[in-house]
């Protein structure tokens, strides 16, 4: 497909999801559906920017999602601070962390950086329920107030274009610094690290500066879910949900564009679905990860791909013989 | 000088590889390293580009101490290599392997790459015509668009090549380039490297095809149990009787 022809997609896509609220605003449950997948979206294209991108794994990531919800919650809630510029400072908070995070980190590889990123999550967690003054313990935050213009509050549909505007802005951002100098820093240190430091690459540098992209992604996505919520408590932001994302990127694709998208559709709704299993839905996503990393490591995007090939084959040696 | 190296030596525990090697190359040469396996060639290599920290003596680099620095730091002092086991970026498109090459001649930071500034996108525009260029100039232009681990291992080795040259460098290391290539990919290969060297790059090559290194050099160091034995033109080379026991070993 060219160029071009992606765009015309795309924006069709775009407007098609524009349209949702037309046909099916009365759907609560799809509704409610659509806008967690698209909180999703973005949080989950951060995490590919460093996961699928640049080949650093992160098993923490619920951190920079805890740290963004908490920020604007608590902004908005206790220091009256507009949700607009919570949002706002809810990434670059959570940035912020993460390059300081990062740079000690930057050394590590594989499991040493799971491990790692693991206890950056623990350690978040910890923080939120050791400061119940500011965070309010396992009480949470509530009544986390939505964003409005003017004396207009977006709420319900209102809500579900501000995160369509944030999913599309997060993907455009993301497509331009993978297709950028930046980007191919990024896939030349996870394609070969020794030699993209012999071709000039600073790794640590662009390491930490994935790292911190990244986290500006999850860290947005998560100031978008407290305040379409409205509440968050710190069950929200366990290693369960930094398991979500990376299944998301997993499942979907890592790596691409469509990726994402598609693993947080499919993430989101199985997850809606199986409410009903409580404690077992863990069990539910191990088993999705492991028959995702033997069968499908290309995820459903590289999946589809190689059945493109294969019909194609099939129509071709079919067309041959006759 | 373009660089010299005083009293390098390099140990690994009790084994010193690279023993006090002093010598000097000058700009534009095209210059062999030589020695029978184990000579220290590849260790002497990782150190010009920061692989290894040496462990004794100095590298100056254009009257600057390059050793002991960081490989991408070295490579923005113009220095760029090639390996001796293929490292390219295997999942990249030819195209890609070399316009990262390219990545320390390029500014685009991330904020200007976001917002497609008119001066990244220029510069985009100018790495791609430069790239192909390159490409054409070892002819891969054909295979642009091919992800890299599909070409054969020549094409592969010139590649690495294309790639290293990408960032215009002053110095130019190849470790054994021609090794695996057929009897025609030499030939182009020398038909490169010349290239390399009129564009205004300085080679240093490391190869054990004795024919090639007379035909293609200049200048030519060699290196026996880490020691700079011998150096001179390819000629005083086949003659001395250093290198030649080196090689052959000694009457019994």
């Amino acid at each position: 497909m060219t160029h071009h022809n992606k765009l015309l997609m795309a924006s069709a896509f775009t407007i098609f999801l524009a349209c949702m609220p037309v046909m099916v605003g009365n759907n609560a449950y799809l509704m409610l559906v659509l806008c967690l997948s698209g909180i999703f979206v973005v949080a989950s294209s951060g995490l590919d920017i460093l996961f699928g991108y640049s080949g650093q794994i992160s098993l923490g990531h619920a951190a920079f999602y805890a740290i963004g919800a908490y920020t604007s919650a608590i902004l908005s809630t206790k220091f009256g601070v507009g949700v607009w510029l919570g949002i706002l400072v809810a990434g670059v908070l959570a940035t912020v962390v993460a390059v300081l995070v990062a740079i000690p980190i930057s050394k590590l590889v594989h499991m040493f950086l799971a491990l790692v990123t693991i206890g950056i999550g623990e350690l978040t967690y910890q923080v939120i329920i050791n400061l119940p003054d500011l965070t309010g313990g396992f009480e949470g935050v509530r009544q986390i107030p939505k964003p409005s213009i003017g004396s207009y509050v977006i709420d319900g549909i209102g809500y579900y274009y501000v995160i369509l505007a944030f999913v599309v802005v997060s993907l455009v951002v993301k497509q331009r610094i993978v297709n950028s100098r930046i980007g191919r820093a990024f896939i030349a240190i996870r394609e070969n690290t020794d030699a993209a430091n012999a071709m000039g690459i600073n790794v640590t540098y662009y390491k930490t500066m994935a790292f911190a992209t990244s986290a500006l992604f999850t860290g947005i996505a998560g100031a978008l879910y407290a305040h379409y919520i409205g509440f968050i408590s710190p069950e929200s932001f366990t290693l369960d949900q930094s398991v979500l994302f990376l299944t998301a990127v997993l499942c979907g694709g890592m790596g691409t564009f469509l990726g994402p998208i598609i693993g947080s559709l499919v993430i989101i709704t199985i997850n809606e679905t199986i409410q009903t299993l409580g404690s077992y839905q863990m069990l539910v996503y191990g088993i999705f990860i492991v028959v995702a990393v033997i069968y499908v490591p290309e995820g459903l995007v590289g999946a589809v791909k190689k059945m493109q090939g294969h019909l194609l084959k099939v129509v071709k040696n079919f067309a041959d013989k006759s | 000088m373009l660089i010299s190296l005083e009293n390098v030596t390099m140990r690994f525990g009790g084994l010193t590889a690279v023993d006090h090697v002093t010598l000097q190359i000058k700009e534009k040469d095209i210059c062999g390293l030589i020695g029978p396996n184990g000579a220290g060639k590849t260790t002497l290599f990782n150190m010009i580009a920061g692989y290894h920290r040496p462990s004794g003596g100095k590298i100056l680099f254009q009257d600057r101490r390059i050793d002991g620095l960081h490989p991408y730091q070295i490579n923005n002092y113009g220095i760029a290599r090639t390996y001796q086991n293929i490292n390219l970026f295997r999942s990249m498109t030819v195209l890609e392997n070399v316009m990262v090459g390219r990545h320390p001649r390029l500014t685009a930071g991330i904020v200007s790459s976001v917002f497609r500034t008119p001066a990244q996108r220029r510069e985009e525009k100018e790495l791609l015509e430069k790239s192909m260029a390159i490409l054409r100039m070892a002819g891969l232009q054909e295979k642009a668009g091919e992800t890299s681990k599909t070409l054969s291992y020549g094409e592969q080795r010139l590649l690495e090549i294309c790639r290293g040259v990408a960032s215009e460098p002053k110095l130019l290391l190849l470790d054994e380039p021609a090794a695996g290539m057929t009897q025609n990919e030499k030939i182009e290969l020398i038909e490169f490297i010349r290239h390399i060297r009129e564009s205004g790059i300085t080679v240093l090559v490391v190869e054990h095809d004795m024919k090639m290194v007379m035909g293609l050099t200049e200048y030519i160091f060699v290196l026996n149990f880490g020691k700079l034995i011998a150096q001179g033109d390819p000629a005083d080379i086949q003659a001395n009787p250093e290198v030649i026991k080196a090689y052959l070993g000694e009457d019994i």
